[in-house]
């Protein structure tokens, strides 16, 4: 097993869940892995560090409540069981009515089966639906079939309306798109702009128009306002909606393992490509936005207050931009599963830039363990690194790194803060693999917790 | 002689409960009361707001009996009906009081005193292990409070009430590596937080 196969597992061999086989083996590379075998008693000491957690006992007054809502219950539910039990031992005695009790019991059965099933709310909900279902399907038909007068019917054109296509089909304006030679991200250029490409205004966020445009779009990072050491634009391109659509073959060589993808292909009916293929050459023409329903205006909320957080950021206001993003996080979830990822994402950007690395880190660690498949996530490792190796914690710095360079879109940034990290490394005397002496020999950075957003 | 007759299962008692059985419903609160009420009192910080949480949860769970039709266990549903109240709860404060790791530790309500490093390098001599173990019980159930969320609720579910990592997934919706490495998070950094206590816990061992 090797450093990643083992580190996935180390949960489970701390808890026992792995089958023998694969516990001897990861065990095995314990033993022969500095850096694992500190990760994994790292692992047990936390362990057993929360089994002096203390359990408080609840109030009595709560299991009292509980208890006498639950006795009601109970004696409503017994008298119906009663009165069938009742209904067989003794029904009145009728002299015109030659009782069975054989019928008795079954008349009786039959009730208390009845009033079971009337007590199910779901089963009724359950007819209704399958009521509603089929009365549609009976009167979908007899909707879709034509009067017979209408299919004679013949519509003349109004004068001057146009005969033919839609004009909502018409294709839209070919882009001009340009490579900026700062940064070598492609851009549309409008109008008579010079090369260097302007920055979006807030309503034109790339981030959000993808994901508003393909319900649920992939998360790209806008123009940052800084170049930043950590190369985070390797493998990223900013694109106007539509054209990523158009990338999508070749954005998904960029992706790491299990990123989300989905919306790109979903985009496209049926899957893999468009009818017409995507062509490897010139970009194509960039087809219409999807219309999308407007969001829900708490969603519409969350969605302004990232838009706001990302000017921002743009602007260097990281304290604010860190204000919005934790703001779009603390409200309601919205449909999209793009917003919250890149809000976090960009949370912890901020409050990097702003030199708050302690703070920055926990936003990443939350974005890796909440959202795993994000495709921002490889670039998100290395600046994660860069936080740990300013923080002198070299060892997570090495893991996140490590696992950085396994994306192929990251892969050359990685390399070269793994190489930063191994002069570091070297400057404290631990040698190539950094261990927990390392860390404990360097002061970690220590800094203001950053003040928590008010809401608006 | 005989064994004693197996416990019943959650979902066996439950359904003796909408049979009308109320003591099959008392074992049931029972069984989940201390470790439940733990998971909501670490959540929401407060206790009397945990108090009315835990009374919440067995509430609708009395309510709703009916509705449990055993394609997932009991503790599954009991769970995810705590951490949705709970996940309400928060969604209603503005502010949450944030302390820091490196707070020193407290002697009391509003106190603050010498961390673990001053006391065990004070002049007197004669540790106190009690008080280190007060200690350390105070400062884990304060570095479990600030854990991230996604965090906590995995390591309470599995820490306080002992659930599986599958059955964690289920209520959190997410896949089990990833309450895995949740959970991996959430020990390194509580490890991280109390690494001062270590010797004395590897003593202990």
């Amino acid at each position: 097993m090797d450093c990643d196969a083992v580190t996935d597992c180390l949960v489970d061999l701390l808890y026992e869940e792995l089958v023998t086989s694969e516990a001897e083996a990861a065990r095995a590379h314990l033993e022969g892995c500095d850096s694992c075998s500190g990760a994994f008693a790292r692992l047990e000491s936390g362990r057993a560090m929360s089994a002096f957690l203390a359990l408080e006992e609840p109030p009595a007054s709560v299991r009292a409540t509980v208890l006498a809502a639950a006795r009601d219950k109970a004696a409503e539910a017994r008298p119906q069981a009663d009165r069938a039990a009742v209904g067989e031992r003794a029904a009145p005695a009728r002299d015109d009515v030659a009782i069975d009790p054989e019928d008795e019991g079954l008349w009786a059965s039959m009730l208390k089966w009845v009033g079971g099933l009337a007590m199910r709310p779901q089963l009724a909900m359950a007819m209704t639906l399958l009521l509603m279902v089929g009365i549609g399907l009976w009167y979908l038909p007899e909707l879709r079939r034509n009067d017979p007068a209408d299919a004679h019917a013949i519509v003349d054109p109004a004068p001057g309306d146009e005969v033919g296509p839609s004009a909502a089909l018409a294709p839209a304006e070919p882009l001009d798109l340009r490579a900026d030679p700062r940064t070598g991200r492609i851009r549309p250029v409008e109008g008579d702009e010079s090369p260097t490409p302007r920055r979006p205004r807030p309503s034109e966020d790339t981030a959000t128009q993808v994901a508003n445009s393909q319900g649920g779009g992939v998360e790209e990072s806008p123009l940052p306002v800084e170049v930043e050491d950590s190369d985070e634009a390797a493998g990223e391109m900013v694109l106007e909606p539509g054209q990523m659509a158009a990338l999508a073959p070749n954005m998904q060589d960029d992706r790491g393992v299990g990123s989300v993808d989905s919306n790109t292909l979903a985009a496209r009916p049926g899957g893999a490509a468009s009818p017409g293929g995507v062509e490897t050459g010139p970009l194509p023409t960039a087809p219409q936005p999807i219309p999308q329903p407007a969001p829900p205006p708490a969603v519409a909320a969350g969605d302004a207050r990232y838009q706001r957080g990302m000017q921002r950021y743009r602007e260097r206001d990281f304290r604010g931009a860190a204000t919005d993003f934790d703001a779009v996080l603390r409200g309601p979830r919205p449909d999209t599963g793009t917003l919250l990822p890149s809000a976090l994402h960009h949370l912890a950007r901020s409050r990097r830039a702003a030199g708050q690395c302690a703070a920055a880190v926990r936003s990443y660690e939350r974005l890796f363990s909440e959202y795993a498949t994000y495709s921002g996530a490889p670039s998100a490792m290395i600046e994660a690194g860069d936080c740990y190796r300013r923080l002198g914690r070299l060892s997570d710095a090495r893991r996140v790194l490590e696992r950085a360079r396994s994306h192929r879109s990251v892969a050359t940034a990685a390399q070269r803060e793994l190489a930063v990290l191994a002069a570091a490394e070297r400057a404290h005397g631990s040698g190539s693999t950094a261990t927990g002496a390392a860390e404990a020999a360097t002061p970690p950075e220590r800094e203001a917790e950053p003040a928590e957003a008010a809401e608006d | 002689m005989s064994a004693p007759p197996p416990d019943p299962s959650d979902e066996e008692l439950l359904r003796r409960f909408d049979d009308g059985d109320a003591d099959a419903f008392e074992t049931l609160v029972r069984r989940y009361e201390r470790p439940l009420y733990n998971f909501i009192l670490r959540s929401v910080r407060r206790r009397e707001r945990a108090d009315e949480l835990l009374q919440d949860v067995f509430l609708k769970v009395v309510q709703r009996s009916s509705e449990f039709k055993g394609n997932s266990k009991f503790s599954t549903w009991l769970y995810t009906i705590a951490r949705n109240l709970c996940i309400d709860h928060s969604r209603k404060m503005v502010f949450r009081r944030h302390k820091s790791l490196d707070a020193p530790g407290r002697s009391g309500p509003g106190e603050e005193g010498p961390t673990l490093l001053d006391r065990t390098a004070a002049e007197t001599p004669g540790v106190d292990r009690a008080a280190i173990a007060n200690d350390l019980r105070e400062r884990i159930a304060e570095s479990v409070e600030e854990l991230p969320d996604e965090q906590r609720e995995v390591f309470l579910m599995r820490q306080v009430q002992g659930l599986p990592f599958k059955e964690i997934a289920k209520i959190v919706d997410v896949p089990e590596n990833t309450v895995k490495s949740r959970m991996r998070y959430a020990l390194e950094r509580l490890q991280r937080a109390l690494s001062e206590y270590e010797d004395y816990v590897s003593e202990l061992k």
